[in-house]
């Protein structure tokens, strides 16, 4: 099976959704309007157990990353990288990396999230 | 040291066969690693009134079930489950089976993990390649290409390696301080030599993961017996006291979070530590899940053993190594004894306790710290384990 099948969790179903649409998109507590880590099924601020979905702006930092020099799957050959950013909203994404797997990176780059054909990738901004 | 009294101690110790091949299933193997266990502390199996079952994650319920008591025909139960909480299940049974032992809900409880990753079409690597969800998205890892455990823990790695301003050599001496280790032991798996030269030149696995910094996988089982700390004495066995245990469990938001714990293990530690009226400076040996060598650094500095961005140094100053003052993983650990998840700490802490440990034997091994560590870095569960019924 494609490593591309589309989830059937429902949590997560508009994220997907935003992706096929060209749009990245985060969740926030739907009561206090704060960024929620992906995943959160609660506010961890307010205890409200309402999230909503909105459009990321497309811009963060670069955390971490990694390259992977042995291959797992057909869709991913090595060597090629994977990368935590954290968008400007404050929360963290883990994307797959646009760049050669043998680029300098730094800590804390600043990175350009983009969405083609409904994947997406983040790059060096 | 505050005066600490045990609360409970391990009288039983078993192994069913470790191997690189298919030998037998899991629960062949546990079976197998129980009636050892049961023998070594000199019980009969009717004495077993409690049996803590920990499988692997990646294992399907039925791979090791609870008809293990059928399998066993363990006929006075009294407490039974399966326990599962990733990597640091197995510190979790024998501290669940320490709190029966403690209130008499039973006498003699049985802890085991039982492992098959490695099958006639299964190499280890296939066996461990599914992702790891660290995301929060599901199936997201996989859409990413972060696949296995190697990639989830790479990540958190290469964070920690920038943030401390260290290069991709900080995990050099984790690796070549625990094979120095696994040199001198005889059930190791990986035993030969391995230089600073040969490490660096080891093919990249996830870079800045090599091939040394990560886990040797094998099948095969441990089991142990928790007893009440007054009955330690009766077995044949030379008892191994329990004095303290605690648990941290929160995600791992990386290191500019926002003042918060890095992970969860700094509160396991904490109730340890209170639990035995000690501090990280009464420790005198650690027995540290250590998956990947990196896992080693960042145990070293939550447990309060090393301050944040320090283990490196300490590890390279050949302090965990053979000789050093604080000897780590002493049998080879994970990286290069063996990967039996959770039980390989404790089964290297019985070992050294119980003066099994050959030419990796310490004159006094003191207070040994013992630990778990699940999911990526999510889970913790530690121990503090001793020859003295009294600190």
């Amino acid at each position: 099976m494609s490593v591309f099948a589309p989830s059937t969790d429902t949590w997560s179903q508009p994220f997907y959704e935003g992706l096929a649409q060209g749009e990245l998109r985060y969740c926030v507590c739907a009561a206090c309007s704060r960024a929620l880590p992906y995943g959160a099924r609660v506010c961890r601020y307010c205890d409200s157990a309402g999230i909503a979905w909105r459009p990321a702006a497309g811009a963060g930092r670069l955390c971490a990353w990694v390259t992977y020099r042995r291959g797992f799957a057909p869709e991913f050959p090595p060597p090629y990288r994977v990368a935590m950013v954290e968008l400007q909203e404050g929360v963290r994404l883990l994307l797959p990396w646009q760049g050669g797997a043998e680029d300098p990176l730094r800590q804390g780059a600043p990175v350009r999230v983009t969405v083609e054909s409904g994947r997406a990738s983040a790059h060096l901004a | 040291m505050a005066s600490s009294q045990a609360k409970a101690a391990l009288t039983g110790f078993g192994l069913g066969q470790l191997s690189r091949n298919f030998t037998g299933s899991a629960r062949q193997l546990a079976v197998e690693a129980i009636l050892a266990a049961v023998k070594d502390a000199g019980l009969r199996r009717d004495e077993i009134d409690g049996l803590l079952i920990n499988r692997s994650p990646l294992a399907p319920p039925e791979a090791l079930p609870l008809h293990l008591q059928e399998d066993l025909q363990l006929a006075n139960l009294r407490m039974m489950s399966g326990i599962e909480a990733e990597g640091s299940s197995a510190a979790q049974t024998v501290q669940y089976a320490a709190m029966a032992v403690m209130t008499g809900m039973a006498r003699h409880v049985v802890c085991v993990f039982a492992d098959d990753p490695i099958r006639p079409a299964t190499t280890a690597g296939q066996a461990f390649a599914e992702p790891v969800p660290i995301s929060g998205i599901e199936g997201w890892e996989k859409q990413c290409g972060l696949f296995g455990a190697t990639g989830a823990y790479a990540m958190a790695a290469q964070e920690y390696l920038a943030h401390y301003g260290l290069d991709d050599t900080a995990f050099a001496p984790v690796a070549l301080g625990q094979r120095a280790w696994a040199e001198r032991n005889p059930r190791a798996f990986l035993r030969a030599p391995l230089t600073r030269e040969a490490y660096l030149a080891a093919p990249w696995i996830v870079e800045p993961f090599r091939l040394p910094d990560c886990a040797y996988p094998v099948n095969g089982a441990v089991a142990v017996v928790v007893s009440a700390a007054a009955r330690a004495q009766d077995g044949p066995a030379p008892p191994v006291y329990l004095h303290g245990w605690g648990q941290g469990h929160g995600g791992f938001q990386g290191f500019h979070g926002r003042g918060e714990a890095l992970t969860g293990a700094g509160r396991a530690g904490r109730m340890a530590y209170a639990m035995a009226g000690v501090t990280p400076a009464d420790i005198s040996a650690c027995q540290i899940y250590d998956a990947f060598s990196f896992v080693v650094l960042l145990a070293l500095e939550e447990y309060g053993i090393c301050k944040p961005g320090e283990a490196a140094a300490f590890v390279a100053a050949g302090e965990t190594a053979p000789g050093g003052r604080l000897p780590c993983n002493t049998g080879g650990g994970q990286l290069s004894g063996f990967y039996l998840q959770g039980m390989t700490p404790i089964a290297e802490a019985m070992l050294q306790l119980r003066g099994e440990s050959g030419d990796n034997q310490l004159q006094n091994p003191g207070l040994m710290l013992v630990t778990g560590n699940g999911g990526r870095l999510e889970y913790h569960a530690a121990l503090l384990m001793s020859r003295e019924a009294r600190l």
